[in-house]
């Protein structure tokens, strides 16, 4: 091969390889389900599609095995596509295996070994099968030649070859009879590398070619050898479009048989043309694979959505870390034109360059918010980033298990930051494991227990306030919480006399250690637990909970938070000092006269609309010295969820603005209550309030632990 | 002489490749494609002296587009891209105007061959 290629390129073709084994992999999930009906025509176009361009990207790197396994692929798609295969069960299955081969080899090749690693033969093979299994749907039935060739020559004929030379008419193919003289030809894959050998190869297909002096034995890369000599050559092109790719003269070229004419007399390729090359013949494979007439082109009507193809290219993420930071300390800046702009605003008020000055100010601010969305979103992904791999996983866990699972997967386009996205995965694997393993019962036992015989796992994502919430549920058996606490309380985790609701029980199931699987299986209970899910969603700012109902099934839910660097808050001042309010969180603010505040088991709480609700003063929390206050109401701020609400008390509320979130560096660590730290326009520090915990608080978890709070 | 090339394939690995062996050569990209449509625009855009055409390509594949093309210039120059297994397609392209093919994996002397051919039919 004369083109070169760097790490560069092997990367890129790493790359697009992995996002078509992707759309392969993805094409059959869909496809089994389609099986031995109408198969979805684009879908298969694009699955083909997938397969080529690796075949094709391989073979230029010199992959041979991933060349090779694509094109049976290709092949064995072609054909289903065409019509000319019906797909069944068999070959949805060999196709998955194809596919796992795929990724292996992908696996391998990133690794940077050679992709030899594994023995893709059965594979191959087995593709093969498949395609050459099965009579084609509507095979044009094999007549004899249309003219008598020596039985001698005939006999020593692969069957293909004597099948295409019985299909002539029938596919409208000509015969030529070619005289060749080739200077410099190498033995290459599968033919004989030459360009016109290539040419002849790629337009049909070369029968009985031989030579005076005789072809060596099929050796890719040995050295040149001269061709001089004739084949039988069977295409679908007339003379005159071989007149245009083929340096031939004319009397190289002898037509045997156009489609359609009378047989001509028996031709005679030289009688002692007997054997075709003894070691491997110069025709590629394909002829039983021609494309089908019908190019993806014409099936698609005009006008018709093209498949979704995103394009994309890869960015390290540490850049997009720097474009967030620097546009985070522009929007600041801007923050503090404004006011600057405000101030001049009132001091010099009959100025005209002022008020162009506003509006200037305003204008960048408008294109500032847009440009800060759009940095954002860059780092944003859809959590079907890794939604996507589950049927997969599902389905084959099913069979290895033999039950009956169905995966449900609603709002896989919710968007969550790339990193938080990747970290999920793991996690997310181990809860469907555990739901397909320990969750879901064997049909049987399903049918016995009154429901249908198909287990459902349904795993979905929303956005919940400033949360996006990620739930897998399934229909099982559900977890039997005594059985959690019995061995909790084996464990030492919980206390032998303490009460505990069920709920409360069933989230010992995160504590560290923790495993009920009676029997180790192959899929999950080995030793691996809940703890290390509950320790990763951790890791990413996340919690989790699990809900369940013997009988009925389980429901584990987690939410994390959306953990964007720039963020809208709620200004607001309590003891003299600015805090954030991330705008998610709030609901409402309302003005509170002091005397509707109630004491209730020693909290304050007010009444709101037909809910009690807690109140949290701020400057308690942060011992902070309240400033006397005069007015007889206090403003407070509602922040909270559906379910759980809680009141902030605070001085005022001075405005809304973006902020962005800046850590609080390692000397301060975490401080409880507290997302962060954000520098306001005019330099001053304001803290971004964690809403989640205070909630926390609020309710009184945790009160003792953290003894900051004291129950007023 | 330097030939300007229009390179349509819907995978940019070999769009690379292409350019590579076209930038090595001393001529130029004139533009780039990534299926059958975008070509057909591309070509009316950059008017290239020889087109690179690959055939299996979403949204509009190339013998749509090789047609398209030389239906609208009947003086193009168009080069099928094509792999092992589209017999027919490259006969389907040449009679529908396009002037050579290669065939993929590329060789480097083909793919010139064929652009030089291309020029002088």
């Amino acid at each position: 091969m004369s083109l070169e290629f760097d790490a560069e390129d092997f990367q890129a073709f790493l790359e697009e390889a992995r996002s078509h084994l992707d759309t392969l992999e993805q094409g059959l999930l869909a496809l089994e389900g389609m099986v031995g009906s109408q198969l979805d025509i684009e879908l298969l176009n694009e699955m083909f599609r997938g397969a080529h361009s690796i075949k094709g990207a391989a073979g230029m790197l010199g992959l041979k095995t991933v060349a090779a396994l694509t094109h049976q692929m290709e092949n064995l798609l072609g054909a289903v596509r065409s019509g000319k295969h019906a797909l069944n069960e068999r070959g949805v299955e060999v196709l998955f295996e194809s596919v796992d081969a795929l990724g292996t080899l992908l696996v391998e090749l990133g690794g940077g070994t050679v992709g030899n690693g594994l023995d893709i033969t059965p594979t191959v093979q087995a593709l093969k099968e498949i395609l050459d299994g099965e009579p084609p749907a509507e095979a044009p039935q094999a007549s004899a030649p249309p003219f008598a060739f020596d039985p001698a020559f005939m006999a020593g004929m692969s069957p293909k070859h004597q099948a295409l030379l019985g299909r002539l008419d029938a596919e409208s193919r000509y015969l030529y009879e070619v005289s060749l003289d080739l200077d410099d030809c190498r033995w290459g894959d599968e033919f004989i590398d030459h360009a016109v050998m290539e040419k002849l190869c790629s337009l049909g297909d070369v029968i009985g070619l031989l030579s005076d002096p005789p072809i060596p034995p099929h050796a890719p890369g040995a050295g040149p050898f001269r061709v001089v000599g004739s084949a039988l050559f069977v295409t679908t092109a007339e003379p005159a479009i071989l007149g245009i790719l083929l340096p031939f003269t004319g009397d190289q070229l002898k037509v045997l048989h156009a489609p359609g004419a009378t047989p001509s007399p028996a031709p005679s390729p030289a009688p002692e043309a007997v054997a075709p090359p003894a070691t491997s013949e110069p025709a590629p494979a394909p002829a039983a694979v021609t494309v089908p007439k019908a190019a993806p082109a014409k099936d698609a009507p005009a006008g018709k959505k093209p498949a979704a193809v995103t394009q994309s290219i890869r960015v390290d993420v540490e850049r997009l870390d720097l474009l967030m930071e620097v546009v985070g300390e522009l929007v600041i800046g801007n923050t503090r034109l404004a006011q600057l702009g405000s101030e001049l605003e009132n001091r010099y008020d009959r100025e005209p360059l002022v008020g162009t000055l506003n509006e200037t100010i305003a204008q960048v601010a408008r294109l500032m918010s847009e440009l800060q969305l759009t940095v954002m979103r860059v780092r944003m992904i859809p959590v079907e980033r890794v939604f996507s791999k589950f049927p997969r996983l599902i389905r084959d866990l099913a069979r290895s298990m033999n039950k009956d699972i169905r995966l449900e997967i609603f709002g896989q386009d919710t968007e969550l930051d790339k990193t938080v996205v990747e970290e999920l995965e793991d996690p997310l694997v181990h809860l469907l494991r555990n739901a397909a393993d320990h969750g879901i019962e064997t049909p049987d036992v399903r049918e016995a227990a009154g429901k249908s015989r198909t287990g459902v796992i349904r795993l979905g994502a929303h956005r919940e306030g400033n949360h996006i919430v990620i739930s897998i549920e399934d229909d099982g058996g559900g977890i039997r919480p005594e059985k959690i606490l019995a061995k909790a309380r084996k464990m030492g985790i919980a206390t032998a006399d303490g009460t505990y609701s069920d709920m409360e029980a069933l989230q010992f199931i995160f504590h560290p250690g923790f495993s009920t699987a009676e029997k180790v299986t192959d899929v999950s209970g080995r030793g691996v637990g809940m703890d290390v899910v509950n320790q990763n969603i951790r890791k990413i700012k996340g919690a989790i909970q699990v809900v369940s109902r013997v009988g009925e099934g389980s429901k584990f839910i987690i939410k994390l938070p959306l953990t964007l660097a720039i963020t809208k808050a709620l200004l607001i001042k309590a003891g003299g000092d600015f805090f954030a309010i991330p705008l998610d969180a709030v609901q409402e603010s309302i003005r509170v006269a002091n005397s509707d505040i109630k004491t209730v088991n020693q909290r304050e709480v007010i009444q709101l609309r037909d809910r009690v609700v807690p109140l949290f003063r701020l400057t308690q929390a942060f011992g902070l010295q309240p400033l006397p206050r005069a007015s007889r109401y206090s403003p407070v701020v509602i922040v909270g969820g559906q379910n759980k609400q809680i009141g902030l008390v605070v001085d005022s509320l001075e405005g809304e603005q973006d902020v962005v979130i800046k850590s609080m560096g390692d000397y301060l660590g975490e401080i409880r209550g507290v997302a962060g730290a954000t520098i306001l326009g005019d330099g001053r520090v304001a803290l971004i309030l964690d809403i989640a915990t205070l909630i926390d608080e609020g309710e009184g978890k945790d009160r003792h632990e953290s003894g900051a709070y004291h129950a007023v | 002489m330097s030939i300007r090339v229009l390179i349509v394939d819907d995978a940019p690995f070999m769009r690379k490749n292409l350019a590579k062996i076209i930038a090595e050569k001393g001529w130029e990209v004139a533009g780039e494609a990534g299926n059958g449509r975008e070509a057909i625009e591309q070509f009316a855009a950059v008017k290239p002296d020889v087109v690179t055409m690959d055939i299996t390509m979403p949204e509009m594949d190339g013998i749509a587009a090789v047609k398209a093309i030389v239906g609208s210039d009947p003086s193009a120059r168009v080069v099928m891209c094509s792999a092992v297994g589209q017999q027919d397609m490259i006969v389907e392209a040449v009679r529908s105007g396009a002037k050579d093919f290669i065939v993929k994996p590329f060789q480097k002397e083909r793919v010139i061959a064929a652009i030089e051919g291309a020029m002088s039919k």
